[in-house]
């Protein structure tokens, strides 16, 4: 029985991220549905995010199709780069 | 439940930010300190007193590397599955919901570091995929991070200890563990929300309720399995290492 080791648990996040997030259901969640219930989907005044480069997880510019599983793709990379980073930050020792 | 900037007001967003950021940076400390090995211990003799002093190390320990290793895998596997919004059955029908994973994090590498891994998801889902505001974002990481993550691991740790050594009581300890934390996530979802004039808070707090009452119990049975399966697999996780000391 083999073990399991980060590499594959990274590859099965990058599996679901990318064919699972395809049959997502597209139903509001639970703080969605609440805000339409009760009135206050717009409220307050939007601030506009420039820095979000996939909202929606969507990537602009490419088929339907290949834009969530993309979005996903690059999102468990970044997950996954960001926490090896703080990692490295964390593990750092101060030179005194 | 990410609550995107239009839901909350300035006043209400920015101390959460700030508290936020304290919890983080404190899971910082403890994360930090206990990742390398224990110092050397030397007796000191100072002022005719005898006494020991532990000297700082600077190696990191074995435990502490796979710790940070096993970290990347929990934050890509949370980030993963809270893109796949699951609708939910019967009288709940046209609600969906996804995974929250605070309390999964929290049992596979730690409460605190559950912490940092559910801040970094949620940052980084704020940023690149404006899914959570960016003033929101202190509220979310104390929604779904300290309270879902930090706070379920504690409820865990509850409910096992008053279970005692039945056979049953991890298991059990985790099932009530995650509902709960998704509830009372839910439930400082809605405080934020009643505070910032959104809604009347009665109202907010019980749709809310309704509808991750609902969501928890997928979010339960979904962290017994991982974990479960986990296990099967021999996969090191922070529940299993024995007190104190280190996984088998």
């Amino acid at each position: 029985m083999s073990r399991l080791t980060t590499l594959h648990l990274v590859l099965v996040a990058l599996g679901v991220a990318t064919i699972l997030s395809l049959v997502s259901s597209p139903a509001p969640d639970g703080l969605e549905r609440t805000a339409e219930k009760l009135g206050f989907t717009t409220y307050g005044t939007h601030l506009p995010v420039p820095l979000a480069p996939f909202a929606d997880y969507v990537v602009a510019g490419v088929p339907q199709t290949l834009a969530t599983p993309l979005a996903g793709f690059m999102g468990v990379c970044a997950v996954c780069a960001v926490l090896y980073g703080a990692g490295v930050l964390l593990s750092r020792v101060r030179r005194s | 439940m990410h609550l995107p900037d239009t839901f909350l007001s300035t006043q209400t967003a920015v101390p959460l930010l700030g508290s936020a950021f304290v919890a983080v940076a404190h899971a910082v400390r403890r994360v930090r300190a206990s990742l390398f090995e224990n110092g050397l211990v030397r007796t000191v003799r100072y002022a005719g007193e005898v006494g020991e002093v532990t000297l700082a190390s600077r190696r990191l320990s074995e435990s502490g590397a796979r710790r940070i290793e096993r970290m990347v895998a929990v934050g890509a596997l949370v980030f993963a599955f809270q893109m796949v919004n699951i609708a939910l059955p019967g009288a709940l029908g046209g609600v969906s919901g996804h995974l929250l994973g605070g309390v999964f994090a929290g049992l596979v590498v730690g409460p605190f570091e559950a912490l940092l891994v559910m801040s970094a998801v949620l940052g980084i889902q704020a940023f690149v995929f404006a899914d959570g505001g960016l003033l929101a974002l202190g509220a979310n990481i104390l929604n779904m991070g300290l309270v879902g993550g930090v706070g379920g691991y504690a409820m865990f740790l509850y409910v096992r200890w008053m279970l005692g050594i039945k056979r049953y009581a991890r298991t059990v300890a985790i099932l009530c563990a995650a509902w709960c934390s998704v509830v009372a996530a839910a439930c400082c979802a809605a405080l934020e929300l009643a505070a910032s004039g959104a809604a009347p808070l009665k109202a907010v707090l019980a749709t809310m309720l309704t509808y991750h009452a609902g969501i928890g119990v997928g979010e339960a049975v979904f962290t017994v399995c991982a974990i479960a399966l986990l296990e099967r697999y021999r996969y090191p996780l922070h529940v299993s290492e024995r007190r104190g000391g280190e996984a088998a």
